[in-house]
């Protein structure tokens, strides 16, 4: 047995770190491919003479060919150095903690809160018990989804600051007004609901659902009186719930990126923005590598959760 | 025999204010807080480096240089005392105030500030592994000398009109460096700096707001204001939204679209300021319809410049005649800016050759195809104003019967296709000049290659005589008239439609008093800002 989780993370480690080295070599290769380069950031190309231009890109290390500066990158990772970000000169690895936390909570936050939306709205409709609160629901379900999250943003806080009088943007040093704490759940209620995933995740667990439902096993439980949700919720909520992380976490870390703009919210989305316009290779490697483990550890969870909950599909 | 002249410029009014450490003698109460708001976090805290607007505004904050700028623009003592000029215009020997210090923390901690510092500076802007927008403004000193420990000696290679002005660097203290030699971005000063300026770096948050406190001790006495913080923000809108509610006491640059909510809003004051800037739709020369002369005046004839401005801008600006900034010394005012008249450009573009119509009420070419061009625009900043005027501009321009196809670019690319590889017809973007309203390389011929100015391909043997003669007289007056005649010759010529220079607001909430702002730097008074004590409490909770 131990033989075998031990065959099966060693499988699974090569396969992520295949994986981070195809991603990375992409990203590498897409920026090399971009136009523009971080130079403008340093020095004002146009007062300078061709010369006194390529003297800059051989400093910043730019005039070496994409596999060695690729390979370069590479030798460093293995050494555990991020490098530094072409911007700002700082750490990128200290940048990525200090913006990876956030972004993290506001992801995590906003999933949990997109699943219990979706479950909720799921089993009423699958059950049919409420059918008016299962439509009603099911139907803002689909608004949502079909609003783009940036325009939702938008609303949110014109509503908030002219009909509420609070203004749900993170601010760091003046905490003015009473509720300035709980503003923070105001991206996540934005993310969660407005990430254009939450009538597909419905849909899904709601099919899912409808089909355990019909299972002899649950009729039986039916039939002997029992708790429905105590047998339905291995099969009907725990395996697709944890599909559905898995294959919804990269379209958190998107919609991050854009709530984090309008929000004010200092983590990895708006540095990845930053990163990207100013072509800030270290930076936006560091991401790229951050956000593929975070993809493979909820990839490899779920695989963990179904084995878990259902021990034949280990075999 | 050539006269000697030694100029002896005694300090002017900020010399004659409170001495360092000491209270000033305005009256005025100390304490309170100021929250500003930025579009973007800065890159780097240190002069050196700092290359966005963001970042060199914060650096007035926390440094000084030897010379500084009066709300006109005329160049006051800073540091320096007093200085002497030689008599080629060579040598700028400064003699240094002795009351300076270096803001009371690390290794720093109170030290006077000397030439060698000013020296030390110098070198490290020269230095070529240093990488900083300072090394091409700062490639015409030729030595920097120490001659006492309160007396320095730059030396430049030529000597140049306004050559005091351009000595206005700032000072940083290259004993607290890394490597005292040349300065790069990894350097921990950069986001850690130490300077002479107003207000004293305390921290940035994890956030990204950069705190700071009053520096006690500052030679022009101890600025009023106790802390100032600039928060960065993301987005243009949600920046306005943070001022509206009281996140934010002031906003540097407000949106255009913003100016009348905040203007009709009690709480605050706008206070307008001119940069020498102007917008342009820039004409490439290597198309082959835009060589002709009458298409290029055809395009201004065909645009309503004020109806844009009044529509995008609630008029606040104003529509220009040519190459200058209105605010400049060179502009001249004789050179009115072309009407509109579409009549006008018709008869220009039929001269032209363009006479006859396409089924589509385009105007066809000699080979039958639509007079069409490409205007590229960058989408910078998410600047929404630009994408009303170039979609304005395309209706214009098919009023007189030519196509004009608009291609949104992201920023690096845009810079790209127009400063290297030349690939537009049209493009739009705006030019900031500094007093020295130098317009050689927007427009002379020898500066068209890649990422060169002159990305038009502009090349008239008139102008560029004239660009010449007006950069190797050191008379101002002659240099006025010669920009006035160079204004003259390229508001005919029309390389670029001319469009306006736009006067930028800053919102400020009112219990900030006292407030000078100086177009250029925009925080060279802010030691003189203050609030009323009643009103310090609202911004401490």
């Amino acid at each position: 047995m131990l033989r075998r989780i031990g065959t099966t993370v060693l499988q699974e480690a090569i396969r992520s770190g295949g994986l981070l080295l195809v991603v990375t070599f992409g990203m590498f290769a897409l920026l090399s491919l971009a136009p523009g380069d971080p130079v403008s950031m340093y020095v004002n190309v146009q007062s300078l003479s061709p010369e006194e231009v390529e003297a800059v890109r051989h400093e910043l290390g730019l005039d070496r060919s994409f596999p060695v500066r690729y390979g370069a990158w590479l030798s460093r990772i293995a050494q555990g150095d991020l490098g530094t970000s072409l911007r700002s000169g700082r750490p990128v690895a200290q940048d990525l903690w200090e913006t990876g936390w956030r972004t993290l909570f506001l992801t995590g936050s906003a999933m949990v809160l997109t699943l219990l939306f979706s479950s909720v709205t799921a089993y009423l409709s699958a059950t049919e018990r409420h059918p008016s609160w299962a439509s009603a629901l099911t139907a803002s379900g689909y608004a949502l989804s079909g609003v783009p999250v940036y325009w939702l943003g938008y609303v949110v806080i014109y509503v908030a600051t002219t009909r509420f009088n609070v203004f749900p943007v993170m601010s760091g040093t003046s905490t003015s007004g009473t509720l300035q704490w709980a503003m923070f759940l105001v991206p996540v209620f934005v993310l969660g609901l407005g990430n254009g995933t939450v009538s597909e995740v419905t849909r899904h667990l709601r099919g899912h659902l409808e089909t355990v439902l019909t299972e002899d096993y649950i009729r039986t439980a039916r039939a002997k009186g029992a708790r429905l949700w105590r047998h339905l919720y291995k099969d009907g909520f725990v395996m697709p719930l944890s599909s559905l992380v898995a294959s919804k976490t990269p379209y958190m870390l998107g919609g991050a990126v854009i709530v984090e703009q309008v929000f004010n919210w200092p983590g990895m989305g708006r540095l990845a923005w930053q990163a990207a316009l100013d072509r800030d290779y270290p930076v936006l490697l560091g991401i790229t590598l951050v956000a593929a483990l975070v993809i493979r550890a909820g990839h490899m969870l779920k695989e963990a959760t179904q084995v878990a909950v259902n021990p034949q599909l280990a075999s | 025999m050539k006269r000697t002249m030694v100029a002896v410029l005694l300090a002017g009014a900020f010399a004659l204010s409170a001495r360092g450490g000491e209270n000033r003698q305005d009256g005025f109460p100390n304490g309170g807080r100021l929250v500003y708001g930025e579009y973007g976090r800065p890159a780097t805290l240190d002069p050196i480096t700092s290359n966005d607007m963001v970042g060199l505004r914060v650096t007035e904050l926390l440094f000084n240089g030897l010379v500084s700028f009066s709300p006109k623009n005329e160049v006051v003592a800073d540091l320096a005392e007093s200085w002497e000029v030689s008599p080629d215009n060579r040598i700028y020997t400064f003699k240094l105030r002795r009351d300076i210090l270096w803001h009371g923390s690390s290794g720093a901690a109170g030290r006077r500030v000397t030439a060698d510092d000013f020296v030390g500076t110098l070198d490290l802007i020269q230095h070529p592994r240093t990488l900083t927008p300072l090394k091409a403004p700062y490639e015409l000193v030729a030595d920097t000398r120490r001659v006492s420990e309160d007396t320095v000696a730059i030396t430049l290679k030529r000597p140049i009109v306004n050559g005091l002005g351009r000595l206005s660097f700032k000072v940083v203290p290259t004993f607290a460096l890394l490597n005292p030699d040349f300065f790069a971005r990894d350097d921990p000063f950069s986001q850690r700096p130490v300077g002479t300026g107003p207000y004293r770096l305390r921290e940035v948050t994890p956030e990204g707001d950069v705190v700071m406190d009053a520096n006690q001790s500052y030679h022009r006495g101890r600025p009023h204001i106790d802390e100032v913080i600039l928060k960065p923000f993301a987005d243009r809108n949600v920046l306005t939204q943070s001022l509206l509610f009281n996140s934010t006491d002031m906003i540097v640059q407000l949106n255009a679209r913003d100016i009348a909510q905040v203007e009709g809003d009690k709480r605050f004051n706008l206070y307008p300021y001119n940069a020498l800037s102007y917008t342009f739709f820039g004409h490439n020369l290597l198309n082959p319809h835009l060589r002709k002369k009458e298409v290029r005046q055809a395009i201004a004839y065909a645009v309503n410049r004020q109806e844009m401005l009044d529509s995008f801008y609630e008029g606040r600006g104003t529509v220009i005649s040519g190459p200058f900034a209105p605010g400049s010394w060179a502009y001249n005012l004789d050179v009115k800016p072309l009407s509109f008249d579409p009549v006008r450009a018709k008869e220009l573009l039929a001269r032209a050759g363009y006479s006859r119509s396409g089924a589509d009420g385009y105007l066809l070419t000699e080979e039958g195809s639509p007079l069409e061009f490409t205007l590229k625009v960058p989408i910078e900043k998410e600047n929404e104003t630009i994408k009303r005027v170039v979609l304005a501009f395309q209706n214009y321009l098919r009023q007189v019967g030519v196509k004009v196809n608009l291609e949104f670019r992201e920023w690096q690319a845009w810079q790209d296709d127009v400063f290297v590889n030349h690939d537009f017809d049209l493009m739009i973007a705006e030019w900031a000049f500094d007093d020295s309203a130098d317009i050689s390389t927007l427009f002379h011929s020898k500066e068209t290659g890649a990422w060169r100015n002159n990305f038009i391909s502009y090349s008239n043997p008139e102008v560029d005589g004239l660009i010449i003669e007006a950069k190797t007289t050191l008379d101002r007056e002659k240099q006025r008239t010669i920009n006035q005649k160079l204004h003259a010759l390229l508001a005919d010529d029309q390389p670029y439609t001319f469009l306006w220079t736009v006067t930028n607001y800053a919102a400020i909430h009112k219990k900030v008093r006292h407030v000078d702002i100086q177009p250029f730097k925009f925080f060279t008074f802010v030691d003189g800002w203050y609030i009323p004590t009643k009103e310090q409490a609202g911004s401490k909770d």
